[in-house]
């Protein structure tokens, strides 16, 4: 059993340590993901943080068969964009990047590590977002397709196709960058 | 940015605060059912009526609930997990509408009468003149409506009005206008101005939307040919998530092609692009499409009758 899976498990029996693991070992990468639909690192964390409410609030089971992860990120995804919606509704921008930079940073070292992921989390940045977020699940995440497409909700084709097509326009960003794209 | 440890700190607290407001609803929860079990009394004095009609918002307050929770964690849930939890949203959500619906005595809510709903328990209040109506039309006739439509946004005066092709000039032959005048305690005024349903936007108007929520946005596109007066809106309307499943640029060939002509439909865009009936519910049972309730994937995927019982007005025979 996964980490997040078994420390989940830990959580309904009444261990709160459980919260506490998931919460550090998903939180990065949650607040990253999620700021690829909000491009507000603040918002993404507000919304990392409504994920984890829910999870341990309402206590679902995940009986689909997905990892943990990939069911961490779906419900973390439906919860972004519903908030979107609400503010598409009250006509608030979502785009507006007032924090610290710095926090970006960091969390990007913190979790991605390696300079050259984080020069393509970069570069990601200029993508579209629907590419941001196939790219994230595949190459930062290392889910499979069929992973990504059950949070996407979409059909595994209809994954392959965008993330070909991700796949070039972030080639051509890094290329403006001066990086050598390097194809699988 | 928080910590790791700050964020479970934060998390924890909201959880047990959670704990503490559950435990509250719980026990609201009993008070709740015997005012809305009286309500419905005061309502319909035909008792099979009522209680088809009250096992209809029982049915469709645990299935919205089923799918709100569908919608939050992606599918995959055990909705057994905690019994308690629907039922203490329908409470919450009674609750709430015996607050900000108090005057609107006359109507039984048998639609999307849950806690995510955009709109109040009047909205969708579909009252004992209507279901006569409809049943003065055809023998159950309303009941009908009731299954098709008892769980949707659909569920709602206006669209009752539109789906059985009554225009606004036969609104006051079907409302006794003397008696919700001389009721002002029972009947709400202004819930039953016929201005107000039979505007474009009604479903946006503040009356209408309930405490805390906004009115849902249209995220729908709908071409309706020229001339058409036989079908529903929705038969001509093809959902953003089901144009983001078969791809935008793919919608916009299908949109050049058929726009404005009669086969802009929902039946031949799932025939052009072979949309099976478990995808077609995927993409329709995301939150707001939830809400809005556009389709009912038994009858869009059902025989052609179910189709066209479906999809088609009725209009007033008699």
């Amino acid at each position: 059993m996964e980490n997040g899976a078994d420390a989940y498990r830990r959580f309904l029996e009444g261990d709160e340590k459980g919260l506490e693991e998931i919460i550090t070992e998903y939180k990065d990468g949650l607040i990253l993901y999620l700021n690829g639909y909000v491009s507000n690192l603040d918002l993404a964390e507000e919304l990392a943080e409504d994920t984890f409410v829910r999870l341990f609030t309402k206590k679902p089971k995940n009986k689909g068969g997905a990892s943990f992860k990939t069911w961490l990120y779906t419900i973390g995804r439906n919860i972004a964009l519903d908030a979107l919606r609400k503010m598409k509704r009250r006509h608030e921008e979502p785009l507006e990047t007032h924090y610290d930079l710095a926090d970006e940073e960091n969390l990007e070292e913190n979790y991605l590590r390696e300079e050259r992921k984080i020069a393509v989390h970069r570069a990601m940045n200029n993508l579209r977002a629907e590419y941001r977020e196939v790219l994230w699940l595949t190459y930062f995440e290392g889910l499979s397709n069929k992973e990504t497409a059950e949070i996407l909700k979409k059909k595994v084709h209809a994954v392959e196709a965008t993330l070909s097509r991700a796949r070039a326009a972030l080639k051509k960003e890094l290329e403006k960058e001066g990086f050598i794209y390097e194809n699988e | 940015m928080k910590t790791s440890e700050e964020m479970s700190k934060s998390v924890m607290e909201k959880v047990r605060a959670y704990e503490v407001h559950k435990a509250a609803v719980r026990k609201r929860v009993t008070a709740v059912s015997v005012t809305a079990a009286a309500l419905a009394v005061c309502i319909f004095t035909g008792a099979a009526v009522t209680g088809n009609l009250r096992l209809g918002a029982a049915k469709s307050a645990d299935n919205a609930v089923r799918e709100e929770y569908d919608i939050e964690y992606g599918g995959g849930v055990d909705y057994e997990a905690d019994a308690t939890e629907s039922i203490e949203h329908a409470g919450e959500y009674s609750a709430s509408d015996s607050k900000t619906n108090s005057k609107d005595a006359n109507g039984a809510g048998i639609g999307n009468d849950t806690a995510f709903c955009s709109h109040v328990f009047g909205y969708h209040a579909i009252d004992g003149w209507l279901l006569d109506y409809a049943d003065k039309i055809e023998p159950e006739s309303s009941q009908r409506f009731i299954e098709l439509f008892g769980k949707t946004e659909d569920c709602n005066r206006r669209f009752f009005m539109d789906y059985y092709g009554i225009p606004k000039e036969k609104y006051w032959e079907i409302y006794d206008k003397n008696f919700i005048t001389e009721n002002p305690d029972c009947y709400d005024k202004e819930l039953y101005n016929p201005d107000i349903w039979f505007s474009d936007d009604y479903y946006k108007n503040p009356l209408f939307v309930q405490e805390g929520k906004t009115a849902p946005e249209e995220n729908s596109v709908i071409i309706r040919p020229k001339g058409d007066t036989i079908h529903t809106d929705r038969y001509f309307t093809i959902c953003e998530s089901l144009i983001d499943f078969v791809g935008e640029e793919e919608f916009n060939e299908f949109r050049d092609k058929y726009g404005g002509t009669a086969d802009f439909n929902i039946l031949k865009f799932i025939d052009e692009f072979g949309i099976s009936k478990e995808d077609f519910k995927k993409c329709t049972e995301t939150q707001l499409l939830a809400t809005y309730g556009i389709y009912n994937t038994d009858y869009v995927y059902g025989t052609p009758e179910m189709q066209k019982e479906y999809f088609e007005k009725h209009i007033i025979t008699k």
